[in-house]
């Protein structure tokens, strides 16, 4: 076996040309299935680390999905708003803890800019229920002396250099509109949060009284015309928010989750909806992995038919090594000796191929890994192999193996046949 | 040594019989020297001998034991431990070594690896006696002439003293002079080592040099051969 297995490896060598096109070929197999799976896998482990201990999202009547991608992802668009004393109304209610209001819509050279209550950076956790934790300076106080204070995530800082004390001015809607400038009134950077890996790294954070402010002299998504309300006066307004994007609520006991659901679904002043962040995250995974089944079966394919290419070739080359199969007979080699002899060549291909493509997807990984997290927010993390990673370069192993016994069946019947005088 | 009775061969099709030998004993020990024009049928006799064939009627034995009688495995295993095989050429896997060339034998058999004992200097001492350098031991069978390939496969069929070499015109690629180096080698080589030597060739004037001389025209009772070679 030792020995078989080192004559196929010396015999595999000797034609490296043309196999090393088949090892190639199994190698960006393994890389797209590998790939893809762990982008999969970290894609959900993304999410699901991006908001832990809320127990319900609330806003106005959309789909389930659109709710959580807008309100905990700033993915999508806007939903309606919903009024602040429905929020207010469901803050009493008896099961309910507390209530984090938040108000999206603007932004700052890209990034989302929140509105929320000072609240914000005790009750919102991510992960394994961790906490926000300010790597320099403080969060807003939510007073008017404070009113133009602003916590920015990580990423924020990072890219785009700022520091503590750093003057920012809010773009309305996502940006880049000429004249949609909040210039009037600039920000000052009062605290900067540490990474969390989730969509707060990408975020600004404001009070709710800010977002007020900087909308009072507007109307329709536009400044109106004549008004001017220097930054200083706004003080002077009742800047108590009438309207908000969504509300994040925690509950006393996880036990009261659906009778809140209920009681928000039948609010009778407004139509609202209350989602469970999880139930609406597999509602997502359902719909997304129609797609991965898809994109998966086509790695599949592309791994079959490099496997297809590798019986191929060997079995084209087998007619040339017919002299070699008879010496081999001659020597005291068996058909079954042969049979495994070629065997061992396609394993040894596939094993190859494997090794290269579990080394090329390491490699794309930790080149393009904080190039994704830049830009999706998503870490692609570097680990040994998963279950379903290492089932995948099992199944694609062994049918390397099964692809391998074909050119080894033939060259059995060949051997057979042919005894020491083949006939060529 | 070896023992064949009442041997008939019919290939699957065919109408009559391609080969019919009725009796032939060769002792151990001594050269037979076996020869006939193209497509008698030769090669076909030796795949009998080193049982890669099987006869459709009667019995080719080998040290006593029936190759029908062994199953397959059984067989080229047997084959493994007993027979030296020469082609008349190509005898060597072009991606090895001279050297590992001549282990071939020793990796399929642990009977003719033990009866070389240090496998590695029992080869190296072979490729000695049969003239090649010492420089081209360890380079690849494909960049040798042809002569030094037919010394090499020499070499290999005598390792670990099997009792039978069958040696399928091994000078037919190779100039006279060659050819009679070749010769003296191998005669000497078998007559040492006391093995039996098959040798089958179309050119008569080797055919002195052998204990004994068989014509396979001659013993071969089969009607005209219908099978070309």
């Amino acid at each position: 076996m030792k020995a078989l297995a080192g004559l196929a490896a010396r015999s595999a060598w000797n034609r490296r040309g043309t196999l090393s096109l088949v090892v190639l070929s199994i190698a960006l197999a393994t890389l797209l299935l590998l790939s893809l799976e762990r982008m999969r896998s970290d894609v959900r482990e993304s999410f699901a680390q991006s908001v832990s201990g809320t127990d319900l999202i609330v806003g106005a009547r959309t789909g389930a999905v659109q709710l959580m991608l807008y309100a905990v992802f700033r993915v999508g668009s806007a939903s309606n708003n919903i009024r602040m004393d429905s929020v207010e109304a469901i803050a009493k209610h008896r099961a309910v803890d507390w209530v984090v209001p938040i108000s999206l819509g603007d932004s700052h050279r890209g990034f989302a800019v929140l509105g929320t209550t000072s609240d914000y950076f005790k009750r919102f956790l991510y992960g394994d229920h961790q906490p926000l934790v300010l790597a320099q300076g403080r969060a807003f106080a939510g007073d008017l002396a404070g009113l133009y204070d602003a916590v920015i995530g990580a990423e924020v800082a990072d890219r785009l250099g700022y520091r503590l004390g750093q003057s920012i001015t809010l773009s309305h809607g996502a940006g880049g509109l000429p004249g949609a400038e909040h210039a009037d009134k600039p920000f000052r950077v009062v605290g900067i949060l540490a990474r969390t890996g989730t969509p707060v790294d990408r975020t600004v954070h404001v009070s709710l009284e800010a977002i007020e402010a900087i909308h009072l002299d507007w109307a329709s998504g536009a400044t109106m015309p004549g008004v001017v309300i220097p930054a200083d006066q706004a003080r002077k307004f009742d800047l108590k928010p009438k309207q908000v994007t969504a509300a994040l609520v925690g509950l006393k006991g996880r036990v009261a989750v659906f009778a809140v659901q209920r009681f928000v679904a039948n609010y009778a002043d407004e139509a609202l909806m209350a989602v469970l962040p999880g139930v609406a995250l597999d509602e997502l995974w359902q719909v997304v992995g129609v797609g991965e089944k898809a994109l998966l079966g086509m790695s599949a394919m592309v791994a079959i038919v490099s496997l297809a290419g590798l019986v191929a070739v060997v079995l084209a080359g087998l007619n040339e090594r017919r002299r070699e199969l008879a010496v081999l007979r001659a020597v005291g080699a068996g058909p079954r000796h042969v049979l495994l002899l070629l065997a061992l060549e396609g394993l040894l291909i596939t094993v190859i191929g494997v090794a290269i493509g579990l080394l090329l997807t390491i490699v794309l990984i930790a080149a393009a890994g904080p190039w994704v997290q830049a830009q999706f927010g998503i870490g692609l993390k570097l680990s040994a192999p998963s279950a379903t990673e290492s089932a995948l370069l099992a199944s694609v192993l062994t049918a390397g193996l099964l692809a391998s016994l074909i050119p080894g069946l033939r060259a059995y019947r060949l051997s057979l046949a042919d005894g020491l005088s083949p006939r060529t | 040594m070896i023992a064949i009775d009442d041997l008939r061969l019919r290939w699957p099709g065919a109408a009559s019989d391609c080969l019919h030998l009725p009796e032939l004993v060769i002792e151990s020990g001594s050269s037979v020297f076996l020869y006939g024009p193209s497509g008698c049928g030769k090669s076909t006799l030796l795949g009998l001998l080193a049982g890669v064939l099987l006869p459709s009627g009667g019995r080719v034995s080998l040290l006593g034991s029936d190759w029908a009688a062994m199953s397959g495995a059984r067989r080229d295993a047997f084959r493994a431990d007993h027979v030296g095989y020469i082609f008349q050429q190509f005898n060597l896997l072009p991606y090895l070594s001279v050297l590992d060339n001549v282990l071939l034998p020793c990796r399929f058999s642990a009977q003719r690896s033990a009866r070389a004992g240090a496998v590695v200097a029992a080869a190296e001492s072979l490729l000695a006696r049969v003239g090649l350098a010492r420089a081209l031991w360890s380079r690849p069978a494909a960049l040798l002439s042809v002569g030094q390939q037919q010394r090499v496969a020499a070499a290999r069929a005598l390792i670990g003293t099997p009792e039978l070499v069958i040696a399928d015109e091994p000078t037919s690629a190779l100039d006279a002079t060659l050819r009679d180096g070749f010769m003296d080698l191998l005669l000497g080589e078998c007559r040492a080592a006391g093995s039996t030597l098959v040798f089958v060739s179309h050119d008569e004037r080797l055919a002195p040099r052998f204990d004994r001389q068989l014509s396979l025209i001659a013993i071969n009772r089969a009607a005209a051969p219908e099978r070309v070679e």
